[in-house]
């Protein structure tokens, strides 16, 4: 496995990509440094760091990122026709799943945690249980995109188009819009995940996407494995090109 | 390290009443081969459906129908397999970011070789790439980049070496190279495929042949039976001159030509049994009669015209 994954993250890791995805990721510290510099009290500091999180942490750069890079670890393989240098090799399915999703994870969750914990630390004001919440939350979020995008870059070459369809038209428009989609949506759980592990304390104004907490991490658990199955599957059913 | 042959009729690759669609392009259609110990070329023209029947060999593309065993086993969801297969793809993708040896190492490793350093050496050497195989693969020549691929194909020593136009992008030196290391892997028991769309190259390498035309097996068996058929077939070339004619009379007196037709563009179609007496005579005759020649061009020496032939016949 470790050679597949060492393949995975050079294969990933391109300059151009990574820098894309870094900007993006710097994103939500400059928003927040400006709004902590013109927050008039704590309460409006905190409804300005859950519109924050809520909007662009959770609802552009988590998916973004996770769909930039995660779309990658198979898609790359698919354009540059090097899939079948794995696939042919006798290794089980799963130890070539398992490493291409950590690839994806392990690139991903640095970036987008690292700007997670920066923003929510200046946005609270230093508060050290709402960065340690908003980190948690943001974890469960890119494990959950990185296990679907994963799986639909294996699926198909337009795998971009198709998650930022999907990171627009349903985790966008129709979680807000339509209150039972909090239950499928991966910024729901990531944000009830949050909220929870922040008590409720500084992030409670997030409360009307949430799910219980036990159901965010179950849906999310649910999901990852979910589609990790699914890529398994895919690997072995596929013609490889 | 002979293999051996597994499959209830003891061909170590069987290939029974295979065919492969894609939408409603048929691209290999109800065949059947084996294939044995030793060289075996796959020929047919571009488009012939080769590359289809290798990865339906290899297990990469499912059968529509059919089935294909190694080794006595089926292909598919059998990955411990291909600690015995070999396959290297015809296009010539790789990862540009690792040198030469780390693409031969890693093929080891996930091969699960033991002494990776060892091997990677041995097949290194054995496709001359020593001294260049710490440059980057980004920027290898084509043939550079064929014979590294080649290189970790072979890396876990498999018994079955399956081979898609391993000979594109190499120059002369590098096919005599190539040549000798199949026919010394050959030796050693090993069973090698390889694809081609080049007669000539397969002409050197393999004893026996598979001849594929529009997705089906159009001849197989020992390839010098199959050359003498092609070489029955007469030939058609197109010559330009500015008084035609003049030249189709020149012409009609030589006895390697068997016809010769005019066309609307003032050239002639010869036919002939011995292309190269024609061709040979055509600058002689054209100076004895002062015949202007402008054009001498063979029609039909295309592979696929001669599989057409075979197949007509």
């Amino acid at each position: 496995m470790a050679a597949v994954l060492r393949l995975s993250l050079r294969q990933i890791a391109g300059f151009r990509r990574l820098l894309v995805v870094g900007l993006l990721a710097l994103l939500p510290i400059v928003v927040a440094l400006l709004l902590r510099d013109n927050a008039a009290g704590t309460e409006d500091r905190q409804a300005s760091l859950v519109a924050l999180i809520d909007s662009l942490l959770a609802g552009a750069v988590l998916p973004i990122a996770a769909m930039a890079l995660a779309t990658r670890t198979f898609g790359n393989d698919l354009e540059d026709r090097t899939l079948s240098f794995i696939a042919l090799t006798p290794i089980a399915r799963w130890r070539i799943a398992l490493p291409k999703l950590a690839a994806s994870l392990l690139i991903a969750a640095p970036l987008v945690l690292g700007s997670g914990i920066v923003t929510a630390w200046i946005g609270s004001g230093g508060d050290p249980r709402t960065t340690a919440a908003v980190c948690a939350g943001l974890l469960t979020g890119v494990a959950a995109y990185a296990a679907l995008f994963t799986w639909a870059g294996l699926v198909t070459v337009r795998a971009l188009p198709f998650a930022i369809i999907y990171a627009v038209l349903w985790e966008g428009v129709a979680s807000s819009q339509i209150s039972g989609v909090r239950y499928l949506s991966i910024r729901s759980y990531a944000l009830s995940v949050m909220h929870a592990a922040d008590g409720g304390a500084g992030l409670g104004g997030i409360a009307n996407r949430l799910v219980d907490l036990p159901v965010a991490l179950a849906a999310a658990g649910v999901l990852v494995i979910g589609f990790l199955l699914l890529t398994i599957h895919r690997l072995k059913r596929m013609d490889v090109p | 390290m002979t293999a051996p042959p597994g499959s209830a009729n003891g061909a170590v690759i069987d290939v029974r009443r295979v065919s492969k669609w894609f939408g409603g392009v048929v691209a290999v259609n109800d065949l059947s081969v084996r294939v044995d110990p030793g060289i075996t070329g796959l020929l047919g023209p571009n488009g012939a459906g080769k590359t289809t029947l290798l990865y339906l060999i290899t297990g990469l593309a499912r059968c529509s129908l059919g089935t294909v065993t190694i080794l006595g086993r089926p292909v598919r969801d059998d990955p411990d397999l291909y600690r015995r297969v070999g396959f290297m793809p015809e296009h010539e993708s790789t990862y540009p970011f690792l040198t030469g040896r780390q693409l031969v190492e890693t093929s080891a490793k996930l091969h699960g070789v033991d002494r990776v350093a060892e091997a990677a050496d041995r097949v290194i050497e054995m496709v001359g790439m020593a001294d260049t195989q710490g440059r980057s693969i980004g920027g290898y020549s084509r043939g550079m980049r064929q014979r590294i691929r080649l290189a970790a194909a072979l890396v876990h020593d498999p018994a079955v070496i399956i081979l898609d136009e391993p000979l594109n992008g190499t120059d002369p030196r590098q096919r005599l190279q190539f040549q000798d290391a199949m026919q010394r892997l050959a030796a050693a028991g090993k069973t090698i495929l390889i694809s081609s769309h080049i007669l000539e190259e397969v002409e050197t390498l393999a004893g026996r042949v598979l001849l594929m035309l529009g997705g089906k097996l159009a001849a197989a068996g020992d390839f010098r039976a199959i050359r003498a058929k092609l070489d029955e077939r007469p030939y058609q070339v197109r010559v330009t001159v500015d008084r035609p004619r003049q030249m189709a009379a020149a012409l009609v007196e030589l006895d390697a030509v068997e016809s010769i037709a005019f066309r609307a563009d003032r050239s002639l179609v010869v036919q002939s049994r011995n292309v190269a007496d024609v061709q040979t005579a055509l600058p002689r005759l054209a100076a004895e009669r002062g015949i202007r020649l402008t054009a001498v061009e063979p029609l039909d020496e295309s592979l696929e015209s001669l599989f057409e032939y075979m197949v007509r016949r």
